[in-house]
């Protein structure tokens, strides 16, 4: 716990450091910023028990001050459930209290210091020692409160970083709250020709599910790379080791990555190779040149990945392919092993801009070969503009999940209509296919409307089958809803 | 759980008027707020150099639009601003897109601009730091339009089909010098 306040008091150093070195030339500015965003959902039972619906509201009111180079907010929420025992499992909100100061920070920014004291989120290297981020469209919300600081000289960057953070589905799984603290740093060296060199360093202590105590993870790493190399290849490498000091003993474990893209013609080639054994831990989240809306092991995998890129000129497409082969370290022999877990991963995407229409189609397919486990993910996007602001808009998604003793198959489609130029109806069906248990429907119905730029309001009637849904390279297990939802934000 | 001792009526009237008072409160501070001056930041463009918004400020128009890889109507809308810092570059108008992909899709970034044949000016914002600034409900595409004096002239949140002809028409007006005090307001 006293180390991160050593960082802190690094960082305070290096305020000083860089306030000596910074030159004083901005003109002093006074700004306000913030939103206030009101979520209302009113869940009914899906079997009509009206004992079993409830209401669930959320106001939060963010409200910034900045003035010349310096940044002080708070954002304060509140939570009402009607009756908090009804809430699923899978609402990340549940555990949190009613009154909640969710920010508050004192920032400082100038030529070659940027320092935070307060809530923040960060990462160091690419993730592979450290990964704590908000992530809107999953409702991934935990920011770091303690400090950081960056100081920036003429080749060299150096951060640090420290304090308290909770990891926010872990903690609804095991319905009590979690209180970590993570601490650390980087220094990154730019050097000539596009060049640079670095590396980060982590220690965090993890609350432990069980049995009670503290489990101590240690994770260091060394990045290099170069971008525009003889004028068509950016290489980026780090290698990681980390060792988690756990109840029943200590682990060791490492993370290699390499990417390798270039570029001539009409091609476009990204290329990864990647190793990680025994690397994940709870603020983490290793780089990865797969798709952002699929979920991906980190803690044991190996094996490379080849995108490639084509321009049509023309039809006006692009038609992209990624092929990868993973396997793991575990063998039989191990605990819990698979004698390997091989799987092969591939997808291709086209893509068409041509006039009023917009058109994206995907079709991803993954493969474990020892566990005869398949997945699907097919995609269908079509947008018509029909005059300025106002488009058609049809789609479809289907997710499918399929292994020797179970399949479930997700499809929603929608199909959307600018009501005015700045309002979109649309409709919704999706319908839930598992084997053995027969088929769900789910019918619902959106309304976005923009009264001003900074106003948006959103209402939805109806039914949403919930599951797997990523973004950003991240993924979480909604819960099934049905009733109506109604959100209004504000941006001021 | 936490919300044992939530109140039984939803929600109670003195949480109601509660929010009723700051929220009154914020307007009047939002109110006596002098006119919009975008923040300041300094980003790290895609290959590493320094960037500093006030280096540029006053003296060109700056359309600074946040995206990221995973955002589809973020790259509806690249093309055309692409084509648009073609045509007005020698008229003083700056295009900088801000990046705000996590580092761990880092290496995708690149690939994605070549693909899409996008030269103008990228940054890199992986913390969200400046994203926070300008737009806190981190929505994208958002992008703020600044004039050649300096101020905000009209934000743009998200992106339909259109949106660019308008952009366009506002950008010309903006470089060639003929607008006095106008923020457009789309729900007009």
């Amino acid at each position: 716990m006293k180390r991160w306040i050593i960082a802190l008091a690094v960082a305070g150093s290096a305020a000083v450091a860089g306030a000596q070195t910074e030159e004083t030339t901005s003109t002093p500015s006074f700004r306000l910023f913030g939103q206030t965003t009101s979520y209302l959902e009113l869940n009914e039972s899906e079997d009509g028990n009206s004992d079993e619906d409830y209401t669930k509201f959320k106001q939060l009111l963010n409200f910034n001050v900045e003035w010349s180079k310096w940044t002080v907010g708070v954002q304060v929420d509140y939570l009402y459930y009607s009756d908090p025992d009804l809430a699923d499992r899978l609402d990340l909100d549940r555990l949190r209290d009613t009154w909640e100061l969710r920010r508050y920070y004192v920032d400082y920014t100038s030529d070659h210091f940027q320092g935070r004291l307060g809530t923040f989120f960060s990462s160091l290297g690419r993730g592979l020692t450290l990964f704590v981020q908000k992530n809107e469209a999953l409702g991934f919300d935990e920011p770091i409160h303690g400090g950081t600081a960056t100081v920036t000289f003429d080749h060299i960057d150096v951060t640090v970083l420290g304090g308290n953070v909770t990891e926010p589905v872990l903690q609804n799984q095991y319905n009590r709250k979690f209180e970590d603290t993570v601490w650390g740093g980087r220094i990154l060296a730019r050097l000539p020709h596009d060049f640079y060199f670095g590396g980060s360093f982590v220690h965090s202590e993890l609350d432990r599910f069980f049995p009670e105590g503290v489990d101590d993870i240690e994770v260091w790493s060394l990045e290099g790379g170069g971008a525009e190399i003889a004028g068509v290849l950016d290489i980026h490498a780090e290698w990681a080791e980390i060792e988690k000091v756990e109840a029943l003993g200590t682990k060791e474990g490492y993370g290699g990555y390499l990417s390798v893209a270039s570029y001539f013609g009409p091609f476009t080639i990204l290329g990864e190779y990647k190793d990680y054994w025994n690397f994940q831990y709870r603020y983490n989240s290793p780089p990865n040149a797969g798709r952002s809306i699929e979920s991906y092991n980190h803690n044991d995998v190996r094996g490379p990945r080849l995108f490639v890129s084509a321009d049509i000129p023309s039809i006006g497409a692009i038609l992209s392919g990624s092929y990868a082969w993973f396997d793991s370290h575990k063998k039989e022999t191990s605990l819990g092993g698979t004698d390997g877990d091989q799987q092969d991963e591939w997808y291709v995407t086209l893509e068409e801009m041509a006039g009023p229409v917009y058109f994206l189609s995907s079709y991803f397919n993954r493969h474990w070969s020892n566990r005869k486990i398949r997945q699907e993910h097919i995609i269908a996007d079509l947008h018509l503009s029909t005059g300025e602001r106002k488009e058609i808009i049809v789609g479809y998604d289907k997710r499918l999940e399929k292994s020797p003793y179970f399949s479930l198959a997700t499809h929603r489609s929608y199909a959307g209509y600018s009501l005015s130029p700045y309002g979109v109806f649309s409709v919704r069906y999706a319908w839930e296919e598992k084997s053995s248990f027969g088929t769900d429907d789910f019918w619902g119905a959106e309304l976005e409307y923009l009264p001003t730029p900074s106003m948006t309001l959103r209402l939805f009637g109806g039914s949403d089958p919930g599951g797997l849904i990523c973004a950003g390279g991240q993924c979480r297990v909604e819960p099934r809803f049905k009733g109506y939802k109604a959100t209004f934000s504000w941006r001021f | 759980m936490a919300q044992t001792d939530s109140p039984s009526m939803f929600p109670s009237g003195f949480l109601i008027r509660g929010t009723i008072l700051v929220t009154v409160a914020l307007l009047c501070l939002v109110g006596i707020a002098p006119a919009a001056s975008p923040p300041d930041f300094k980003l790290k463009e895609i290959n590493g150099k320094w960037f500093s918004l006030s280096d540029h400020l006053g003296k060109e128009v700056i359309y600074v639009s946040f995206w990221a890889t995973w955002c589809v109507p973020c790259r509806r809308e690249m093309p055309h601003l692409q084509k648009m810092a073609d045509d007005f570059e020698d008229q003083g108008f700056l295009v900088v897109g801000v990046n705000t992909d996590p580092p761990a899709t880092k290496s995708k970034i690149k690939p994605y601009l070549r693909r899409l044949k996008i030269t103008y000016l990228n940054l890199l914002d992986p913390n969200n730091n400046v994203l926070d600034k300008y737009n806190p409900t981190r929505e994208l595409p958002y992008a703020v339009l600044i004039d050649r004096e300096g101020s905000v002239h009209e934000v743009f949140p998200g992106y339909r089909a259109g949106d660019e002809i308008r952009l366009r028409k506002t950008v010309q007006t903006l470089l060639d010098g003929n607008v006095s005090e106008h923020d457009p307001d789309p729900g007009e």
